[in-house]
């Protein structure tokens, strides 16, 4: 036992030293590429981008969301969202891409009517048509993709449909163009039918420069063989539409004042159109085209620069309009920002002021709005666009917590908040007054140790503590923490911080000692049978008590005698040669008396018979080894 | 020194040396811990081969702890 305990001693002081050794170093493990967290500014950020192009698109700046839709090879996706992440590119792209060449055939075949290329038009309306359909699909197609990309970034799809459908209303707006321009070639294309006399058509106006919603003369002549044409309709276009018709007098001059429209573009055409009836004999014929100089006032518009807006509170815009360096008042404002039209007016000055509210779950980035100024008389409207920079306050978190822990206690971590970039905050007027005395007040602190968590409530105090119980199941090794804030306030971003701490589990410690001790102790133990051969005194007494039982019981009395008195043990598997041989350099002068006793019980076991003498001999040994032994005794005593 | 005992110690040694190791490799999944025992006891078992007095009850329960943590294995490769 004794030597026991110092096998368990030096053992345990052995492992310990190595234990420690080994735990200092650090093993590269295999990680599986597929279970790290992949980290991006995603998918808030990639929400409003999105966001940010198809407003691009609904205001018609084809050229800029298609700019910024190729920006987005340079955006680091995760493995999970890159498919439909560039599905959904894809149809955005080609959506609006399409409608970008249906603006451009539709301007196309407006310009042809208005140079009477009726065929070209026509051509270009067709080619807008089909355009047109091919974009319903693949709007269609973005809807779903919409839809799967909200449900993979795992924000509501809810303003992403919105502007799928504000595409949608783009389209109809389209297709009614489409569809009167179409009408309009319709109507002036001459029926092929019949052979029919091309008359001659003018036209003249009293002025090439005009200002918008006045009176303009316009006079000219409808001639077949230079002879005038009387009695003829003649309908006059500006810039693609009737505007009004005159009937020719007897030399087919004809005249009319029209008003004109208020369009505010600084050129018009304008030309007049004989459509005979079908009895006629004319064809239908245009006259030359007239470009007029439109006159009318620009206003200037004047946006003062604001700073980056903070989600939940109102943004404030101040603007001032003017016209030829006086201020125009009492004039309608409107402004188009985050999906809400709002509206105000000019002050004396010329001066107005737009409180934005912003919505306070909008994700942070760049929102397009716009502040158009509506037309009035032979003042034009004015349009400005805007970006609305949103930001939260980042708020920073630093933890400290020991490198080290056991499981089956508490780790405690030390949080300390801070507000970072508040000072360009504060430094604008807009937000000085209430950030003055902004705290970081009713914070949501969530602390996790590997899969054990922790919640609390922060209502006040920096720095402050959080404690996660790991329990005494976690076995030893690194574990992942990270405490994160979530602040009740919308314009306060949520901030996290990680760190790894090594979490060293008693079981995993004590379990190898344990198992190694119990074994030794389990071999150091002798088995039920051995323990059994152990009890002599039961054996000694029964033979004791009956002495005269025979030869087997002198020879195993005198086993269990040589074993008390030299300490070698007749074990199960030894034969009794075997256990002769064992004793046979210990025993000394009882040697001899061991062997004739020995050799006689063998005889006794395997021989059919033993000699009388030879029986008696061996029981006159047993006699004389009894006496030697207890000779023994008393000398040890 | 008998089979028995030589069958113990070496059991013995062999989960306590894994612990370790799996412990110094920062493994912190249980089920690591439970192949590599079951594996330790069949080779100390396969080794020495200990006479047994009934059904090794022990090695059937290794035995199908180890096949679940295999299966669930299995079964997540298979549906990923």
């Amino acid at each position: 036992m004794k030597n026991l305990k110092s096998i368990f001693l030096i053992s345990l002081i052995i492992f310990t030293a190595l234990i420690h050794l080994a735990f200092s170093l650090k093993f590269p493990r295999h990680v599986n590429p597929e279970e790290i967290p992949e980290e991006s500014l995603l998918p808030e950020g990639l929400f409003a981008f999105y966001l940010n192009v198809i407003d691009l698109s609904t205001l018609k700046r084809y050229d800029e969301a298609l700019e910024e839709l190729r920006k987005t090879h340079l955006f680091y996706m995760p493995e999970n969202l890159k498919f439909i992440a560039s599905r959904f590119n894809d149809f955005l792209a080609d959506a609006t891409n399409k409608l970008n060449l249906i603006e451009y055939h539709i301007e196309r075949a407006e310009e042809f009517i208005n140079i009477a290329k009726l065929e070209a038009a026509k051509t270009e309306v067709n080619e807008a048509s089909s355009l047109l359909s091919e974009t319903e699909k693949t709007i269609l197609n973005l809807e779903s993709s919409a839809s799967q990309l909200a449900y993979d970034l795992k924000v509501k799809p809810k303003p992403l449909l919105d502007k799928v459908v504000e595409l949608k209303a783009l389209i109809k707006t389209y297709a009614k163009k489409i569809d009167d321009l179409s009408k309009l070639i319709e109507e002036l294309t001459p029926s092929p039918e019949k052979s029919l006399v091309k008359p001659k058509l003018t036209i003249q106006a009293s002025t090439l420069k005009v200002w918008v919603g006045e009176r303009l003369i316009i006079n000219g002549f409808l001639k077949a063989f230079d002879k005038g044409l009387a009695k003829k309709v003649i309908h006059v276009y500006f810039e693609g539409v009737k505007i009004g018709e005159a009937l020719t007098d007897e030399n087919g001059a004809y005249s009319i004042e029209v008003q004109i429209p208020y369009i505010y573009k600084p050129f018009a055409t304008i030309f007049s159109v004989f459509k005979p009836s079908k009895e006629e004999v004319y064809s239908p014929c245009f006259s030359n085209t007239l470009t007029l100089k439109l006159l009318y006032y620009e206003p200037k518009l004047f946006i003062s620069s604001f700073p980056s807006a903070l989600p939940g509170m109102n943004l404030t815009i101040y603007g001032n309009l003017s016209l030829l360096d006086k201020p125009i008042e009492d004039w309608k404002v409107e402004l188009y920002a985050f999906n809400e039209s709002l509206f105000t007016f000019t002050n004396k000055s010329g001066s107005f002021k737009f409180e934005v509210p912003i919505p306070s779950t909008i994700s942070i980035g760049a929102w397009p709005a716009v502040i158009n100024i509506p037309p009035k008389g032979k003042i034009a409207p004015t349009l400005k666009f805007l970006t609305i920079n949103v930001e939260k306050i980042q708020v920073k978190i630093n933890v400290e917590a020991s490198t080290i822990a056991f499981s089956g206690s508490k780790i405690t971590f030390k949080c300390l908040i801070s507000l970072e970039g508040i000072e360009n905050l504060t430094a604008n007027k807009h937000y000085e007054a209430w950030l003055q005395h902004e705290t970081i007040e009713n914070l949501m602190v969530n602390a996790k140790v590997g899969e054990w968590k922790s919640i609390m409530q922060k209502i006040n105090g920096n720095p402050f503590n959080i404690e996660v119980y790991v329990p005494l199941t976690a076995l030893t090794g690194d574990y992942i923490y990270e405490v994160s804030i979530k602040p009740s306030k919308s314009w306060i971003s949520s901030a996290s911080t990680k760190g790894s701490i090594f979490i060293l589990s008693p079981l995993t410690l004590t379990m190898p000692i344990l198992t190694v001790f119990a074994a030794i102790l389990t071999v150091k133990k002798p088995k039920p049978k051995e323990r059994r051969a152990e009890s002599p005194k039961e054996i000694v007494k029964k033979v004791f008590h009956k002495p005269t039982e025979g030869l087997a019981a002198l020879y195993w009395n005198a086993v269990h005698m040589i074993f008390n008195w030299i300490g070698v043990e007749m074990k199960d598997s030894y034969t009794i040669r075997e256990y002769l041989h064992a004793v046979s350099g210990k025993l000394m002068k009882g040697f001899i008396f061991f062997r004739q006793l020995s050799l006689a019980y063998e005889k006794l076991l395997y021989a059919r018979w033993i000699p009388l003498k030879e029986l008696e001999k061996a029981k006159s040994a047993y006699v004389k080894l009894q006496s030697l032994y207890e000779k023994h005794k008393e000398e040890k005593e | 020194m008998d089979k028995r005992k030589s069958y113990i110690l070496t059991l013995a040694f062999l989960l306590a040396f894994s612990t370790v190791a799996l412990s110094v490799l920062r493994e912190t999944k249980l089920d690591a811990y439970i192949s590599v025992f079951t594996i330790d006891y069949f080779i100390a078992s396969a080794v020495f081969r200990p006479r047994r007095r009934t059904i090794d009850f022990v090695g059937i329960a290794l035995f199908i702890a180890f096949t679940y943590i295999v299966a669930l294995k299995v079964m997540e490769i298979l549906i990923k």
